[in-house]
């Protein structure tokens, strides 16, 4: 109560939150033309409390401890955002989407829902509440076409379910340090007869994995690894495999944002409706390419990465990297990129630079031309029908304010998830170049469109992640056999798109198509691939600036 | 609601059909409104709800008083045992089977009546030495936070530990802190600053029966839908005048 006193107290006065959004992508008066826009906008709501919750990544945090006092003070309308982990966030939601039950009253989902989101009629479709009932509460400088996300957020008729309110990608990760030692680039010559430079195949990856770990082993007098991944069995690690595991070993078929018609998870559609993930259903989840890739990644945690990576979660992995004694790493999540461009870090020189950098992630032996790249992970402002009219139309106003111009690139600078165009093309983003390692030029190349998030061939996110961190962590965790598992897994998610389908039917909900041979469908062109006689093709490697040429528009 | 089984169920378990003759035993905790021991025996939300689920789902379940970190470690080492109600949370996610949710738990920080300085985001409580107890998730939370955390046997200890100035805020469930102060006066603030929530849930032993981890699931899903344990958790928020805003 005391804040909005002191709030209501500076009338006109924005000086507070100019002070704090800058820089920004509007000028002065722009700027405060939108925040005059949301006080008055948010009249008929001052008073009520909502609730928002998040996943936790930096840009979160700047909402939840800055943006969301702010948005208190200059509206009354009270926000409590929570963080929390993602998987917890994603269970919320299923929870209230199931039940009825208002929890919260807007959520940040991510993307990867969105194959839920349009079949189960639950989520607000933001395009038709923006011009109805969210009408009088939608900014007009709002900019839709501005925000560079939105194919993953609309559903396949065209609609806008959620609003993308960060992303973030998975990127090759390096010590571009290491790698210009000329004593480490002529050993690598010698032993395995081409340059020491960023890994364009796993074969190459595979190699530099190896000439750290097993040949280099030491440096600077640390003990030093050529590759690192996590292998617990818990929900991070099936996050860690569908995100992007098989999309990068080529499982899937030649489509953006996802493949046409067996996606990256393997599983087979058609038209909108998903009809098996196993080969004999036409799926791919249990082909070579996908226990190709699951081998490379049991094999690398196993013979590449520091042991005590088995046995760590998505979290506890997250900060190894920091400490300076890893080589590369295959993908690597760019939301933080913040966390590792301290000046304290080892992974940084005396000026907080960083020695290490981001490039397009190497391709498995199955990949070919047309196929996404890597992934993307999208968390967007998602309204849930459940929640009642007057909180919808207080939590939109709240998440319009986290992505307005006003805001958004003071916030894209802080947490340094990008969404806008204007933001990602901004000078203030452009002059960090130097100090990201190769971020800013992902973001403003189109090389960005070809790293997705999971599309709109998985009917029930929550219900199908769950899946593959039981299994895979079978292999990871206790060494079980690849092709087995995959066997194992490409049947349970078979199964549990019956069940989907069978207790939600739909004309876009899974239906099972009749099992057949699976080399019937390995004869087919496309996916599910038959097996490659050599799943090692020589190694190839790009210097690091031929590389970044391939992303400049 | 088929979706939510799955959700919460392997899909090997979700499949399987429920077993004749399997007893559950629900090892619960003093956790007062939840669970509260009085001359009757046990009361409480948590109880309401599981004489609800038992009389539903037709299961043999016996229910277990123990201390909350007996009854964790129960349901983790012994088949068909579980724990009544923890917080569901990543961390312990591949521990159990979990039958969920029961009902979303709201948190807030409580300081001493005469702070006058509101706390304005979860920023600011890293700067507290903050209270908690034993087993409750929310303290774990909090020190994934980077806040540091005092933990007390129980939850009013950890209140009593605020009134006496051992620690700066304490860290509670709202309806146990609107508990504490209908029978208390520890001259604590009444409204807290709310942070957090998290689903209570049902965590079971992985090698419990599946069919009656299904069962029960069922059963909790059609309470949920026919508004039964809404209505229960709506009679302690009137009783303790408190609204946890759902």
């Amino acid at each position: 109560m005391l804040y909005w006193l002191v709030g209501s107290c500076w009338a006109e006065d924005f000086s507070p939150w100019l002070e704090e959004f800058q820089p920004s992508s509007l000028s002065q008066q722009q700027q405060i033309e939108e925040l005059r826009w949301f006080k008055q906008a948010a009249q008929p709501y001052q008073g009520i409390t909502i609730r928002a919750i998040s996943e936790r990544i930096n840009t979160h945090w700047y909402e939840a401890t800055v943006i969301a006092p702010l948005f208190y003070q200059l509206t009354g309308i009270k926000v409590i955002h929570e963080i929390s982990g993602e998987d917890d966030v994603v269970k919320k939601l299923q929870s209230q989407m199931d039940l009825g039950i208002n929890y919260y009253d807007i959520y940040v989902s991510d993307s990867d829902l969105i194959g839920g989101h349009f079949r189960s009629r639950n989520i607000v479709n933001l395009s038709q509440f923006m011009q109805h009932q969210g009408k009088d509460v939608t900014l007009p400088s709002l900019d839709i076409d501005d925000f560079i996300g939105l194919a993953f957020t609309t559903g396949p008729y065209g609609d806008l379910l959620q609003l993308p309110d960060q992303q973030f990608a998975n990127l090759y990760w390096y010590r571009q340090d290491w790698f210009k030692r000329p004593e480490l680039q002529q050993q690598f010559q010698t032993i395995y007869g081409y340059p020491l430079a960023v890994p364009v195949n796993w074969s190459a990856y595979e190699d530099i994995a190896e000439f750290f770990t097993e040949h280099v082993k030491e440096i600077d007098g640390q003990k030093v690894y050529g590759h690192m991944d996590y292998g617990k069995r818990d929900p991070s690690l099936g996050w860690r495999i569908s995100d992007a595991w098989l999309s990068m070993a080529g499982m899937g078929d030649v489509g953006l944002p996802n493949g046409v018609p067996v996606d990256e998870w393997g599983i087979r559609r058609h038209g909108c409706r998903p009809v098996g993930a196993s080969m004999r259903r036409g799926g791919a989840l249990d082909s070579p390419a996908a226990i190709y890739a699951i081998q490379k990644y049991v094999d690398w945690l196993k013979r590449y990465a520091p042991p005590e990576a088995q046995k760590m979660t998505f979290s506890q992995a997250g900060a190894e990297i920091a400490k300076g004694h890893i080589a590369q790493q295959i993908f690597w999540y760019t939301a933080f990129t913040a966390d590792l461009s301290q000046p304290d870090l080892a992974v940084t020189d005396k000026d907080g630079l960083p020695l290490w950098r981001v490039a397009p992630s190497p391709r498995g032996a199955y990949w070919q031309p047309g196929m996404k790249s890597g992934y993307q992970d999208v968390g967007a402002w998602t309204l849930v029908k459940s929640t009642p009219l007057k909180r919808q139309q207080a939590a939109w106003l709240y998440a319009q304010f986290n992505v307005a111009k006003t805001v958004s690139l003071r916030k894209t600078m802080v947490g340094l998830t990008p969404i806008r165009q204007s933001d990602v093309m901004s000078k203030p983003f452009s002059e960090r170049s130097a100090e990201l390692g190769g971020l800013v030029e992902f973001y403003q190349s189109n090389a960005r469109n070809e790293w997705t998030p999971t599309g709109l061939n998985v009917p029930n996110y929550p219900a199908l992640s769950s899946l593959w961190w039981q299994y895979i962590g079978r292999a990871s965790d206790h060494g079980e056999a690849v092709p087995q598992i995959m066997k194992e897994l490409a049947q349970s998610m078979d199964l549990a798109l019956a069940k989907i389908g069978k207790d939600n039917p739909g004309p876009c909900s899974p239906k099972l198509i009749s099992a057949q041979q699976a080399s019937l469908w390995l004869a087919h062109p496309g996916s599910p691939k038959p097996k490659l006689e050599n799943e090692k093709p020589p190694g190839k490697t790009l210097n690091y600036s031929e590389l970044i040429k391939q992303w400049q528009p | 609601m088929a979706t939510l089984k799955a959700s919460c169920l392997s899909a090997s378990l979700a499949l399987s059909l429920p077993a004749q003759g399997v007893e559950l035993v629900f090892n619960t905790y003093l956790d007062p409104p939840y669970v509260i021991q009085n001359q009757r025996g046990l009361a409480g939300v948590n109880i309401e709800v599981y004489e609800l689920l038992k009389k539903h789902s037709k299961l043999d379940i016996n229910i277990r008083l123990l201390p909350l970190k007996r009854a964790y470690l129960m349901a983790l080492e012994s088949p068909n045992n579980c724990v009544f109600a923890i917080e569901r949370s990543q961390a312990r996610e591949s521990s159990f089977n979990w039958i969920s949710p029961m009902y979303i738990s709201r948190y807030a920080i409580y300081q001493p009546q005469q702070r006058i300085t509101p706390l304005s985001s979860v920023a600011d409580l890293q700067q507290l030495k903050i209270g908690s107890y034993l087993g409750s998730g929310i303290g774990e939370y909090l020190e994934s936070l980077g806040v540091e955390v005092d933990l007390a046997k129980t939850n009013l200890n950890s209140a009593k530990k605020l009134q006496r100035q051992r620690t700066q805020a304490w860290a509670s469930d709202i309806l146990s802190s609107a508990y504490v102060h209908y029978h208390y006066s520890l001259g604590i603030q009444k409204q807290g600053f709310d942070f957090y929530s998290s689903l209570r849930a049902i965590a079971c032993n992985k090698d419990s029966d599946a069919g009656a981890l299904q069962k029960l699931q069922t059963s909790l899903n059609q309470l949920q839908k026919s508004g039964k344990i809404s209505k229960i958790l709506a009679s302690y928020e009137q009783q303790y005048q408190v609204d946890l805003g759902l």
